[in-house]
């Protein structure tokens, strides 16, 4: 037991205090939740944009968009990482990790367009309709008919795209960026001790993952009218 | 609210809907449109609010034409309240909250009072206790009633009904009428499409008939459901299945006939001595014209069962020989009476130079029951 408990100790030295690795650990972590939320901001923005665009029904913008998805979905994340970082942006002088979330937001934007727009065709025609003829404008249903009924078949789907997003990060490693999985592989390859830095990752991811999770919360809870709390009215 | 249709016309595509429709709608009119399904009566009713945008034509709208491209539709809808036959509830907001959804946020009623109105269109539909539920916990009926309730909480001047039954078992087809007969004997006006013919008309002031790409007929309901003027409303009321056969007399195949007869039949559930006994009746004629008429005279048949009443009429229109062949000398006289034997009525008549006879077939229930004694 005390043999056992000497290797922690020793292992705890080696992978996280000796030379302050514990802060190359915290860095990458770090730019990992940096990287993912950014992405996933960026990502949304552009989703918005793609699926309100494929709504207006124009015909050659839908062939464009659904065109430019389908390449940027069909690319594995680190081809398009690659070509991103060395062919297209090769000469320029931008940062790798900016290039590398502009890369990722474009896959994930592509992905959240699709969630986006089957979301909003899977509400009910006559729903829309039903509201246009009490009156409403074309906003007006989008935004009390249409909105809450397509965030609420979006959500889960769209919160598994926040976690490949986070996932999909830890493949800039292969552009020398010290994110959250290359900081404990190069913790690894000084220690040759894999445990203890491989450990404190899985936790981390695990850890953004629950988070985000405690994020969404705020949309998925049902709100109503309620007539006894809300509102007394008389003879009811 | 006053509404004038001229010239409507609609199609989708290459397909044409209807064309040339005109109407005036006025205040607390009840108009029923009827007509057989595909016709375009849904068409019709949703271009009244623009649902669908007709190809062409006026709807005048309290002087104002809402076809034009400039036109506040928004404004025009909230005086026109329709209701559909899917209900189209919100179904993620509660009954109380799809009620008060609209005038909330259009007509801009304070909550307080919104919800106090809702009660009383709740109450008066019946459905005052369901106010907390989802949509979906409702049943169909109710479902409409709240679908309904929606409606009347825009204060609207006038209301279309698309089908407000049809997705409906018939239990709860009761109750959902009766809301509407509510409606129009408190005087608002209506526009309903339905297949209820009874409720039509009991409570119709007019009734549009369309078929044809239009509408066919229209007049009040004693004169639509009782009298109808034209052959296709008359199909269409009294529910008559038509089995119709024309050729030359060289063209003619009795086996052809008899084989669309018997299927025809067993469509609307004639029994095999009915059949029979057309069949029987048609044969004997057709034998009798085919010895006395050139290879080139045309020979028409018409069966004609009516639903409701069960009557099965035949009608046969022929070139040659001229005259009632029936009373004619050289026919057969067991023919003749095997023919008066089956019918309870023959008439005969000419008109341009084809001479029609009409028999009224004998009802065969008595002879049916009978059967049944014997063989128990």
């Amino acid at each position: 037991m005390d043999a056992f408990l000497q290797a922690v100790q020793n292992s705890i030295y080696i992978n996280l205090i000796y030379e302050d690795r514990y802060l190359f650990l915290l860095k990458g972590f770090g730019l990992t939740l940096y990287m993912t939320f950014a992405t996933f901001f960026i990502g949304t923005v552009l989703g918005a944009v793609f699926c309100r665009i494929k709504l207006n029904n124009s015909q050659i913008a839908t062939k464009i968009i659904d065109l430019v998805c389908n390449l940027l979905i069909r690319l594995p994340t680190l081809v398009l990482l690659l070509i991103f970082v060395y062919l297209l942006f090769s000469n320029t002088d931008i940062d790798t990790v900016i290039m590398a979330i502009i890369a990722f937001s474009m896959k994930a934007g592509s992905y959240i367009m699709v969630i986006m727009y089957s979301a909003v065709k899977a509400v009910n025609p006559g729903e829309i309709e039903a509201g246009r003829t009490l009156g409403m404008s074309k906003f007006k249903v989008f935004r009390l008919i249409t909105l809450p009924q397509a965030v609420k078949h979006a959500l889960p789907t769209y919160k598994n795209q926040l976690i490949i997003t986070l996932q999909e990060t830890s493949l800039v490693g292969f552009l020398a960026i010290n994110d959250l999985t290359r900081a404990s592989q190069v913790i690894t390859s000084r220690t040759m001790d894999p445990y203890l830095s491989i450990i404190i990752s899985a936790v981390a991811y695990l850890l953004i993952g629950a988070f985000s999770n405690l994020l969404f919360w705020f949309f998925e809870r049902n709100k109503h009218l309620q007539i006894d709390v809300d509102y007394k009215v008389e003879g009811v | 609210m006053v509404i004038s249709i001229r010239n409507l016309k609609k199609s989708f595509g290459n397909n044409l809907v209807f064309e040339n429709v005109n109407a005036e709608i006025n205040r607390g009119d009840v108009i029923v449109v009827i007509g057989p399904s595909g016709c375009g009566k849904s068409t019709f009713i949703r271009c009244l609010n623009l649902l669908e945008q007709p190809d062409s034509g006026e709807i005048i709208i309290d002087g104002v034409n809402i076809t034009k491209k400039n036109t506040d539709i928004d404004r025009i809808r909230q005086k026109m309240g329709m209701v559909f036959q899917n209900f189209n509830l919100f179904s993620h907001k509660t009954i109380l909250e799809n009620v008060t959804l609209a005038p909330i946020n259009v007509l801009k009623i304070p909550k307080k009072q919104a919800i106090a109105e809702t009660f009383t269109y709740l109450k008066m539909v019946g459905i005052a206790n369901r106010a907390d539920y989802m949509p979906n916990q409702l049943s169909g009926g109710q479902k409409q009633r709240a679908a309904i309730a929606r409606c009347l909480a825009m204060h609207p001047e006038i209301i279309l009904f698309d089908e407000p039954t049809s997705a409906l078992d018939p239990t709860m087809v009761d109750e959902v009428l009766s809301v509407i007969r509510k409606l129009t004997k408190s005087g608002m006006t209506c526009v309903i499409v339905t297949h209820e013919m009874n409720f039509a008309k009991n409570i119709a002031t007019m009734v549009f008939y369309m078929d044809e790409k239009g509408i066919y007929e229209r007049g009040t309901p004693e004169v639509i459901f009782n009298n109808p003027q034209r052959e296709k409303t008359k199909v269409f009321i009294n529910k008559l299945k038509v089995l119709e056969y024309e050729c030359q007399i060289k063209d003619i195949d009795i086996y052809e006939f008899v084989k669309m007869l018997t299927e025809y039949c067993q469509k609307y559930d004639l029994n095999k001595s009915e059949r029979d006994n057309i069949n029987l009746v048609i044969e004997e004629l057709i034998v009798y014209i085919i010895d006395g008429a050139k290879q080139t005279d045309h020979i028409a048949l018409t069966v004609r069962y009516n639903e409701i009443t069960g009557e099965k009429e035949i009608y046969l229109r022929y070139t040659a020989p001229d005259g009632n062949i029936i009373e004619n000398e050289s026919f057969d006289e067991i023919s003749r009476r095997l023919i008066k034997g089956f019918t309870k009525e023959i008439s005969y008549s000419q008109k341009d130079n084809t001479n029609v006879l009409k028999m009224i077939m004998k009802s065969t229930a008595a002879e049916d029951t009978c059967g049944k004694y014997k063989t128990v």
